[in-house]
């Protein structure tokens, strides 16, 4: 059971729930549309299926180990490191969400240097001298750059009238 | 060949075009002394920054990016002991004592002579194999094409050196992803996941490939957390003995020009980089050489070193603009920046956009020497930039890479993707995957269906049109070698390995 909870194995079933969307929707298509991803799809489905079964018998893939100048040995896979607990993983997906939101709501404007200040002040408790500046450096770039140098609209954020395009 | 020329030489005439190839060296020359970052990362983070630009101005300035962190990433090798790319993982051997006994700026000259030398030897192999190239290109139709495609993601899930099975499946993936959307091979929109607008014209390359290789490297700099680098005093330079470097690498000719040989084949060679040549280029100098000063501060080794990595650049380049199959993870991301501006890659691209070619190798040179000039005078200041926070960096790069991806269309959910690849990508590299055949596989999985397709348009639906040609048989025995062969090779009882 607890080998159903490693990380790789959770990322195993996902890689094999998405080959198998892909084949079970190309049996829906015409011949011609089906071919090519049922031709790439089942070969891939086979090569997840034995990494998986290589969760509960390790040594099953050794064998396809490449190292130049060295023979192929059995090698466990190293553990994450205790930096990178589950937990920290998705505190840092949280991270990396939160300036889609804001941008979302107030646009790159505001944003951009918000998600620096907040982000070096909170996280590496980084000096306010360098965030603001980093953070100034960075609004320039964006907001110059894009907004008026390459005159792209950035988005403006759902509160100063922009909208979601559709899904 | 010669309009080709004439039309890359024309842009660099123009002094934007200069700049920017100026700014890409610089770019490439500071991620490059960054450690954990390098020219990929910059790359990626800077792609969809040349939308908007002109197609072969932005050419210019991501292969000045490509072609000048390999000379910055040596930089803190030299001077701190730690390696700015995987690239310079040899360079610290030899580079790091000689500038602890008071040579640092001997070595930095050493590795800024080799680098742009071997750079440029690399180059010039890249140029001489253009003619011979463009006479194979010829050879290829869709059914040749689609088993290249093939022998292009076998031979990168076994070059990326972990598991080929790994490796393939990742391929899979990569190629899985790319068939999202609508279809211009058969009409039909596949693969929607219920989104009825969105993916109509799939995932977008962008996204994907600076989420993939720019967003995953910075979650892991957020993980790491504190400063990218904790390091002592840098080690003293000065100007002294700047040209005694510069003598040096003359004076090991032998070594330079087996170096570039080595970091040349290395560089033809589908999905292997300079990290593999600088490896294998100082490991053959330390079994062959007779200074007695190998692994402690050895001239002859850091030549080995710093010029292999550099020539392999050049070579890096020939399956790329030959066939379009990326010769390392930079011209994975060079790929998708054509796509980008419009240029359909593949073995078709020297018969259409000479220009091309020729502006790459030019960019190339233009980095090159330019890196190793400029860098060698500020090694010193840039070398501090090791110190940055991780905490300033993730940030400022998330910001740069979401408003990049939002960008490109200005599609909001764009960023959504790119969060997304990021996610995975990290994923993928934390549970041992490698994110090269992913992205390999991304990039020619829509190529390889028209070629698939059309083949067995060609052949009324007969399999046996991709055995029909010797060049095609010779292709297959190339995938049949280099799958099989971690399967066949011999294994050593367990634990007699390191």
């Amino acid at each position: 059971m607890s080998r159903l909870r490693d990380g790789r194995t959770a990322l195993l079933i996902f890689l094999m729930a998405l080959t198998l969307y892909v084949l079970v929707a190309a049996l829906g298509y015409g011949r011609n549309s089906r071919i090519f991803p049922l031709a790439i799809g089942i070969p891939t489905a086979i090569l997840v299926a034995l990494s998986l079964s290589a969760v509960w018998k390790p040594g099953l893939l050794a064998r396809a180990d490449v190292r130049f100048g060295v023979s192929p040995v059995v090698e466990e896979p190293e553990p994450p490191s205790a930096t990178e607990s589950p937990t920290r993983v998705l505190g840092m997906v949280g991270w990396l969400l939160l300036p889609i939101v804001g941008i979302g709501l107030v646009g790159f404007s505001a944003t951009t240097p918000l998600y620096i200040l907040v982000f070096g002040r909170l996280v590496g408790r980084v000096s306010w001298k360098a965030c603001l500046l980093a953070a100034i450096v960075s609004w320039v770039f964006v907001v110059g750059y894009f907004d008026l140098f390459m005159k792209f609209r950035m988005f403006r954020g759902l509160l100063f009238g922009d909208t979601f395009p559709l899904l | 060949m010669f309009d080709g020329i004439a039309a890359a030489l024309a842009g660099l005439a123009d002094p934007r075009v200069v700049g920017f190839v100026a700014l890409g060296a610089l770019i490439g020359l500071i991620a490059g002394v960054l450690p954990g970052l390098g020219n990929v990362q910059a790359m990626a983070v800077a792609l969809p920054f040349t939308f908007g630009m002109e197609r072969l101005t932005a050419i210019y300035f991501l292969c000045a990016i490509a072609s000048s962190s390999t000379f910055g990433g040596s930089v803190p090798a030299i001077l701190l002991n730690i390696p700015g790319t995987p690239a310079n993982a040899a360079t610290t051997i030899e580079g790091y004592p000689m500038a602890r006994r008071g040579e640092g700026t001997r070595a930095l000259a050493i590795s800024a002579t080799a680098s742009a030398l071997g750079g440029l030897v690399g180059i010039v192999v890249l140029i001489a194999a253009i003619p011979v190239v463009q006479l194979v290109t010829l050879a290829f139709g869709p059914p040749e094409t689609f088993v290249l495609v093939l022998l292009g993601l076998v031979t990168i899930a076994y070059a990326v050196q972990r598991n080929i099975i790994r490796g393939l499946l990742t391929a899979g993936v990569g190629i899985l992803l790319s068939l999202i959307g609508y279809s211009s091979v058969t009409g039909v929109y596949r693969f929607s996941l219920g989104s009825p607008q969105y993916l109509w014209d799939g995932i977008q390359d962008v996204p994907f490939l600076v989420g993939v290789f720019g967003l995953s490297e910075a979650i892991r700099y957020g993980m790491q957390g504190g400063v990218l680098a904790r390091t002592g005093a840098i080690a003293q330079t000065g100007f002294h003995g700047t040209l005694q470097g510069v003598k040096d690498v003359f004076l090991c000719r032998l070594t330079f020009l087996r170096s570039c040989v080595v970091g040349a084949v290395v560089g033809i060679a589908p999905g292997i980089g300079g990290s593999v040549s600088n490896v294998v280029s100082y490991a053959m100098t330390a079994q062959t050489s007779r200074d007695p000063l190998i692994g402690k501060g050895s001239i002859e080794g850091l030549v080995a070193a710093e010029t292999a990595n550099n020539a392999t650049i050049g070579g890096d380049a020939i399956p790329t603009l030959a066939f379009g199959i990326p010769g390392s993870a930079a011209m994975a991301v060079l790929l998708g920046a054509l796509t980008l501006h419009g240029v359909a890659v593949g073995p078709w691209l020297m018969k259409e956009h000479m220009e091309i070619v020729w502006v790459v190798v030019f960019a190339l040179v233009a980095g090159t020497v330019l890196s190793c000039l400029v860098g060698f005078f500020v090694a010193r200041w840039l070398a501090r930039l090791t110190t940055i926070p991780t905490a300033l960096l993730v940030p400022v790069i998330v910001v740069l890479i979401l408003a990049g991806s939002f960008a490109v269309r200005q599609n909001f959910w764009d960023m959504v993707v790119t969060v997304a690849s990021g996610v995975f990508g990290y994923l993928l590299t934390r549970h041992g995957f490698s994110l090269l055949p992913l992205i390999i596989g991304f990039l020619l999985g829509a190529p390889a269906e028209v070629a698939f397709i059309q083949s067995l348009h060609i052949s009324e639906g007969s399999p046996l049109i991709f055995f029909a040609t010797p060049l095609a048989l010779a292709l297959w025995l190339g995938v049949l070698a280099c799958g099989l062969y971690p399967l066949l090779q011999r294994r050593p009882a367990r634990g007699t390995a390191s």
